[in-house]
Formats: structure tokens, sequence, C-alpha cells
């Protein structure tokens, strides 16, 4: 079992009505089916921001740190203590 | 005791090399309506600059000052102001930087400090705590900006100096040169670097072993220790922190405002070779933070480029990419890369120098240059010819003479038709494409530094992803604030976030870390819980913003006092006139005329001249503005 803490941002954060949680999961899950399984909870409209976000690029996803290429996440086996975060592409700085 | 503020202005004047220091409080009623940073700098400058004078003269003034936060342990508050007439705009002139400067001269003592006159050879002011003097700098003159500090720190036996400088453009007067401190952080914008050349003034040199003290240090260190925890606990600053302003070329890419081929249009077909992905694979080595800033937004990169050389630098910033990228139409990073060290050294506005190249180029295009006046050709995506420019603009060699005008001038010297090409507003060059984005065209056509988005350009219109429209209806009357195409509310927004600008700027606060970046960050409620135990004194966030009101309404009575009303509150034609032809925005200009109504009504100016009414001067209380320095 690994626990991952999840953090989310704007337009996810309004569609899980939280902007933090912590969820566990078997040892050796993808990141792709971590996404899967949120969409699972969270519904059609999470779904449909995640992943035709993820497509266009105009959704962040960042482990530890680094962004997340969409095409590398079905290789990206999830951790104990990974933080993710979940945003819309964000115009910080200007 | 001058709690917050350091408690002394020094002032300088070059020509008899004489020095004079103020004390708080001859002072204190300026610093209590402007705080300091901009806010003072603006106000010194109406009293102190007037409108005749030239911005090479020896009556101009070079003004640097800082705000009552920075040097305090308040987080991100590290910014100085260096102001003065602008030799590009012929008014106010602003720039605004980070890095360890301005926390270093309040250490010293000052607050601000005020120059004038000429020095007989080229010379630096040295600032030891109470110690002042003029030093000879005819050995650096010549040096780049990075030689230039190195050599001073080396002579002086003190590595620990913090030092801002001109570099080549400085000294030959191209009038966006910048001033520079450290490898990166510059005051660039509205040619400041060019009135320290024409003072025959190399660097300014500070030491300070001192100490700032706050009124209620208890309250305080708690207000700190709050602000940045809000700050800290945010997704948003880890992923700022993690890329600083990279990322924004992906966005921008996405939103249809990446400025392309000198702003024909907002879509560049390379652009995914600049991605903050791309250079954090290949380039970025490290993280820079300035003084006491918990984010460290800045990046270190190192290049190793067979034809290019290898540089270790820090940055670039989002505005950097985009000026020697998609702007010149190079989508080739290590060029990138290369530029900014190079610009860095030669102390060069970005934007200034990005945006007069992509003019120059765009003229070629239309056959009103030629090879034989500019000696190569000049062609889209040929960032050689680009690095050559820069040279022949920083050392005023052939055509770059011309192009060190900056893009107003230039274009009325070379003519025929050349001014269609340009992209000026009050004679600046115009460093973004604008026509998808309505708030920020606004920002832009009404800023008193001239055209620039560190002013009033409200981030908020980015935001229907990230607040719920509730917000935008609550702040702005909308919740169509949030798009960026739409029209409604951006009036309002730009008077809000030019009230936050102001104060931040005033304050000495990164606006990176500040409301304008994004709501979650430190707000104007958050600046006063700082400031009260600071300086002693009770100010709320509704006095904060009138003070940010009255700084923009001072600096627009700079702007009026010099002759610019509303007819020079505009856009260049392209983005009024010429539907954007590709990209995301395709179809888009923007329809000016309507916001600029609405804004000067909020305002309480004339609608008909954007002039600031007898009765808004009278309430902000600069009617009965005098200072006698």
């Amino acid at each position: 079992m690994v626990v991952i803490r999840l953090m989310y941002v704007g337009v996810f954060a309004e569609l899980t009505s939280r902007d933090r949680e912590e969820i566990f999961l078997e040892e050796g899950v993808s990141l792709t089916q971590l996404l899967q399984t949120l969409a699972e909870k969270y519904g059609e409209k999470f779904r449909k921001e995640l992943f035709s976000g993820s497509r266009s690029q105009q959704t962040l996803v960042m482990l530890n740190g680094v962004r997340i290429d969409p095409q590398a996440m079905d290789k990206m086996r999830l951790k104990d203590g990974d933080i993710l975060v979940i945003s819309p592409i964000l115009p910080l700085g200007g | 005791m001058s709690f917050g503020w350091a408690g002394k202005m020094l002032l300088v004047d070059l020509s008899n090399k004489k020095f004079f220091v103020k004390p708080f409080q001859e002072y204190k009623e300026l610093a209590l309506s402007f705080l300091g940073g901009r806010g003072i700098n603006s106000a010194i400058q109406y009293a102190m600059i007037p409108t005749a004078v030239d911005p090479f003269g020896p009556e101009n003034l070079l003004i640097v000052g800082v705000g009552p936060l920075v040097a305090t342990g308040c987080p991100a508050a590290s910014r100085w102001n260096v102001s003065g007439k602008s030799p590009i705009t012929y008014t106010l002139g602003d720039s605004n930087a980070g890095g360890f400067f301005g926390a270093e001269l309040k250490k010293a003592g000052y607050d601000c400090i005020i120059i004038r006159g000429i020095a007989e050879k080229p010379g630096y002011l040295l600032i030891r705590d109470n110690n002042v003097e003029i030093r000879d700098a005819q050995p650096f003159w010549g040096l780049d900006t990075f030689s230039t500090q190195n050599q001073i720190a080396c002579d002086l036996g003190d590595q620990d100096v913090k030092i801002a400088c001109i570099g080549p453009a400085g000294e030959n007067l191209v009038r966006f040169a910048s001033i520079v401190h450290g490898k990166k952080r510059s005051a660039s914008r509205t040619g400041m670097g060019a009135i320290m050349g024409s003072k025959n003034l190399k660097a300014l040199v500070v030491r300070g072993t001192g100490k700032v003290e706050v009124a209620d240090p208890d309250r305080f260190y708690r207000r700190v220790r709050d602000a940045t925890r809000k700050l800290m606990e945010t997704p948003l600053v880890d992923i700022f922190a993690r890329y600083g302003t990279t990322m924004l070329v992906r966005f921008a890419a996405e939103g249809g405002w990446l400025t392309t081929r000198n702003a024909k249009t907002g879509y560049f077909e390379g652009a995914e070779k600049l991605f903050e992905d791309v250079f954090e694979k290949n380039y970025k080595i490290g993280k820079y933070a300035c003084s006491n800033c918990p984010i460290a937004c800045g990046n270190v990169y190192k290049l190793e480029d067979a034809s290019l050389g290898t540089v270790e630098w820090e940055g670039p910033e989002y505005n950097f990419i985009m000026e020697f990228g998609p702007n010149l139409g190079v989508d080739h990073f290590p060029a990138i890369l290369k530029a900014n060290e190079v610009l860095s050294k030669l102390g060069l506005d970005a934007d200034g120098t990005g945006c007069n190249i992509a003019f120059a180029m765009e003229l070629f295009e239309r056959g009103i240059i030629s090879e034989a006046e500019i000696g190569f050709k000049l062609k889209w995506g040929d960032y050689e010819a680009a690095l050559k420019l820069v040279e022949m603009i920083a050392t005023r060699k052939g055509f770059g003479d011309i192009l060190a005008e900056g893009m107003y001038l230039a274009a009325r010297k070379i003519g025929k038709g050349a001014e269609e090409s340009a992209r000026v507003v009050k004679r600046m060059e115009v460093n973004n494409e604008l026509r998808g984005r309505k708030g920020y065209a606004l920002a832009y056509a009404v800023s008193t530094r001239g055209p620039d988005h560190l002013r009033g350009a409200p981030n908020i219109e980015y935001f229907s992803k990230i607040y719920p429209p509730e917000i935008g209806e609550k702040m702005f009357g909308t919740s169509e604030v949030l798009k960026p195409r739409t029209y409604e509310g951006k009036a309002k927004a730009v008077v809000w976030t030019e009230h936050i600008c102001a104060l931040s700027d005033a304050l000495g606060m990164c606006k990176f870390a500040t409301a304008w970046n994004a709501l979650d960050f430190l707000g104007v409620e958050d600046m006063a819980e700082l400031l009260s135990p600071c300086i002693g004194r009770e100010v709320t966030a509704d006095h904060l913003m009138l003070i940010g009101e009255r700084i923009v309404n001072l600096e627009r009575l700079i702007n009026v006092r010099d002759g610019y009303t509303r007819k020079d509150d505009t856009l260049p034609p392209r983005q009024l006139k010429e539907p954007c032809p590709s990209g995301p925005a395709k179809g888009e200009v923007v329809n000016l005329e309507p916001m600029l109504d609405e804004y000067y009504t909020i305002r309480g100016w004339d609608v008909q001249t954007g002039i600031p009414t007898k009765q808004k001067i009278q309430s902000l209380g600069l009617s009965e503005l005098t200072i006698k320095l």
C-alpha cells in the first residue's frame, strides 16, 4: 500500500470540492491508473477537464515538482509519499 | 524613529561633487503619503523635474528608491525602483528590479538616492553606510556589466558589495539601456540606463551593515510567518517556483498571444520548441532567489553549444524568450539563451531590443531597408543576424545607431513608410501581442510609464479555470472578467490591478508574490497586516488602495503635464484594425474606445481628455503637494 498526496488547483479544486487529499493505492499503480480512478470518483466533468485538457496540454500534472508529459503517464509507477498537483495551465508571472 | 524606513535620503550633485543627507523628519509626510520606492520616486519626479528638461541633461534626476518592507524580513520584499524623465517617452520614467541591491541600500541607511548633474569624468557612487564618495570609473568604462561588477568588487576588496551598473549600451546612450545588478536583475524599461550613462555614472555600489528596525517586532514577525505560510501553502507556488515565467510560453501559445514576427500575429508555429519542458530537460541547472524570497522563481541554466559557446547564466524570463524567439521568428532555444547573456552584459532592455530588431526585420521584409544599409540580410529566424544587430545597437555602430534611438525616432529617421511597422505607444515599444486579451490591451494603452504589462495588466482575465465565476462577480461585477477575450469588467479590473501594482512597487514587494499574479498570493489585506507593525501605524487595506490610487493619479498628472492625454492612450494600428491572422485569437482586434470611456469614468477623470478632474486631485490630497528637498 502506498500513500499519495494530491493537490488540486482551480477548476479541479472546484470539481472535487477540496484543494488537497491523500489517497491509498496498491503498489505498482501507474499515474494513468490513478487519474482514471480520480475521474471515476469525481465524475464526468472532472474526466472531461482532465483528459481533454491533457491532450491539448492545457492541464498541468506535476509529480514531485516535475511536469509529466501525458505520453509518459502509463509507464510512471507511483511511490509512497509522492505528491501530485493537478492544475490548469497557469499564467503566473505575467 | 523611522520604523520600516531606513531613515535617510541621499542627494548627490555629480557636477559639483556634493552630497546632502535629509533626515526622515524632512520627508516623513512624503513617506506616509507615497510609502517609498515607486511612490516617492514619482512624487519627486512630479515636484523636481520640470517638463522642459532634457532627459540627458544635468537637470534630469536619477532617483533610486526602496520601499518600507524591504530588508525587514518580509517575504518577497526585495524590489527597488529607478526613476527619471525617460529618454524614450519624455515623461515619467520608472523601472523596477529585484536581487539584493535594494535591501543593501536600506541596510546602509537610505530609503532613496536622488542624483542630479553630470560627472566631469566617468565615476561610480560608493556608499558604505555613512561614507559616501564618488570614485573614478575610467578603468571600468567600456566594460560589460558582469566585468564591471567583478572588477569593482575586486578593487574594493569586498565581494559583499552590491552593485547596479550600466554596460556599453548605457554609456552610448542607447535609449532603451538598462541598469543591471548581478547577472540578470535589471531595471530595464524606459531607459534608466541611458540616463545613468548621460551622467557619466558607471555604477552604484553599496555596502550596508545596519539593520532596519520595525515598530512591533513580535507582531510583525507573526505577520511575516503568516504571509510566508500563505504563500508557501498554495500549490500555485510549487508550480511557479518550479518553472518561473518559462511556463508562459505554453500559456501564451494556448491563448493566441505569443507575440510573433513584430506582433503580426499571436501564433508561432515553432512554439513547442520553446516550452518550459524543453528548457528544464536540456538547460536548467538550478534556481535563483532574490533577497528574502521563499519562492525562488528565477532559473539558472547552462548552455554548451558548438557554435554559440558555453554560457552559464540566469533566466530567461518569458518576455525574453518571446522577444528573441517568436517575435524574431526564432525557434532555436540555444540562440535565445545566448542572447539572454549578451543583453545582460551589454545592459540592454530585452523588450526594447527585441522589439527594435523585430521592427528592422519587418522593414527588411517590406524592402524599406536593405542589405547595403545594414551590412547583412535580415530575415525572420536568423538569430546570427539578430545577435550582430544587438552588438551594433549597444555600440551604436552602423544601422545600430538608428535602432538605438528606439522605434519611434528610428521610424521617423528611416521614413519611407517605416512608421506603419512601428509598434509604439507614447513613443515606447509595445512589448506584447494584445488582440486576444482585452484587459491587457487597455492596461497597455493607459499605463503611466508607457506600454507595459507590469503597471496594470490584469492577470485576473486569465483565470476562468482557476477561480469560480463568483470571484469575478464579487470583485468586478461580472464573471466575464475572468475570460481574456471579453470586454466586461476589464476597465474595473485594470484600475484595481494598477493600484495593486503601484502598492507593490511602493512597498518594495515583488508583484509575482502578490494578488496581481494570483489571488491566492499576498493581497492588499496582507500588505496592510505586514505594514502596520512594521511602521508602527495602523493602516487598512482601504487606506493602502487609496495610496495606490494616489500614486497612479500623480503619475498621470506627470503624463498630462508632458502633453499626454486621451489621444495618446491608444495602441498600434495593427492591434486596433488588423484582425489577428492566425492561431487561437484569429480574427480578434481590440475595440479600445469604449473601454477607455469606462476606465476614465471609474477613475474620475474627464472622459473627453483623460485628465484627472480637480475634484479627484483634491480628494487624493494632490492639489497641495509640494516637496522641498
